[in-house]
């Protein structure tokens, strides 16, 4: 049975990574919400309600990281899809240089 | 499945009806398009959510209350909009409404109203001078200091003479462009609790 102290920690890990996590995911191939929030799912759990990921879409759109249209399906009704930009592509390369920077230091700590 | 009302399940249509009443006075704020748009997703996601579990009030739960997430993203649109615009209405309904999206929120709009205050009183005081000469300017008092101001000169010395003006009107137009572009680029996205 974990304590308390680490599941509070674990909750407090997925929700930060979320929006660079949201980005990742969004590089492996363009998606609408629910796809991002399924597989934001699986990788993290339930780290937030679903909704809070339409706020941060519309932060990446507004900062120029991803661009959105709604695509008309075969079946179905039309989705709007997040596509990442030069510009998210690049921040997103970024984000996982420092990451591996940031795992390595903490995995030499820790080991 | 593409609306809500297409559910065959009379909870589940009652389930879905009063989420997005919810939602639509979330989006109130919003341009009638705009808010259209996020509805439209939200309900696909919540339609698609109920295709997987078969449950309607646990995917309403799952995408979370309306009231948490959308105040954000409400407060984030019209500050990009106010910051595009440069409308005092808009710039108005973007302070206002970021003030009441959380702690963050309210200093931002606390700390942005005040740059907004300054603005405006150096645009007064220039006008001000326009049409009184002595009505406002920069001081220096006969101990030294300098005074900045509207009304008794205190016996100063005007510094800037009618130069105040136009140079007051444009520190105060340019403070006002200045705000209101940062005012549209702020974030303070905070992840709801579950």
């Amino acid at each position: 049975m974990l304590d308390e102290a680490v599941l509070d920690w674990e909750k407090r890990w997925r929700k930060a990574v979320l929006p660079f996590a949201a980005l990742a995911v969004l590089g492996e191939s363009p998606k609408h919400g629910y796809a991002l929030a399924t597989s934001l799912r699986d990788l993290l759990g339930a780290a937030a309600p679903e909704g809070t990921l339409y706020p941060l879409l519309n932060g990446f759109e507004r900062d120029g990281l991803t661009v959105a249209e709604w695509a008309i399906q075969e079946t179905g009704p039309a989705r709007k899809t997040y596509a990442l930009t030069d510009r998210g592509r690049t921040v997103l390369k970024q984000g996982v240089e420092r990451w591996a920077v940031f795992s390595t230091s903490l995995e030499g700590l820790i080991e | 499945m593409t609306r809500w009302t297409e559910l065959t399940d009379a909870n589940a249509r009652a389930a879905f009806a009063a989420y997005f009443a919810k939602v639509d006075r979330a989006l109130a704020a919003l341009p009638r398009a705009e808010a259209e748009e996020i509805k439209r997703e939200l309900e696909q996601h919540a339609l698609d959510a109920v295709s997987e579990a078969g449950d309607a009030q646990a995917a309403l739960a799952q995408l979370g209350d309306p009231d948490d997430f959308l105040s954000d993203l409400v407060a984030d649109k019209l500050r990009a909009r106010a910051a595009r615009t440069f409308s005092p209405v808009d710039v108005a309904a973007a302070l206002a409404r970021s003030a009441g999206a959380g702690l963050a929120g309210l200093a931002l709009s606390t700390l942005v109203g005040l740059g907004y205050v300054v603005a405006a009183f150096s645009i007064v005081m220039g006008a001000t001078k326009l049409f009184d000469p002595d009505g406002a300017g920069v001081y220096r008092l006969p101990d030294g200091r300098i005074f900045v101001g509207f009304g008794e000169t205190l016996g100063g010395v005007d510094v800037m003479g009618i130069w105040f003006s136009p140079l007051a009107i444009a520190a105060g137009a340019l403070i006002y462009l200045a705000l209101t572009w940062a005012f549209g680029r702020a974030t303070f996205l905070k992840v709801a609790k579950r």
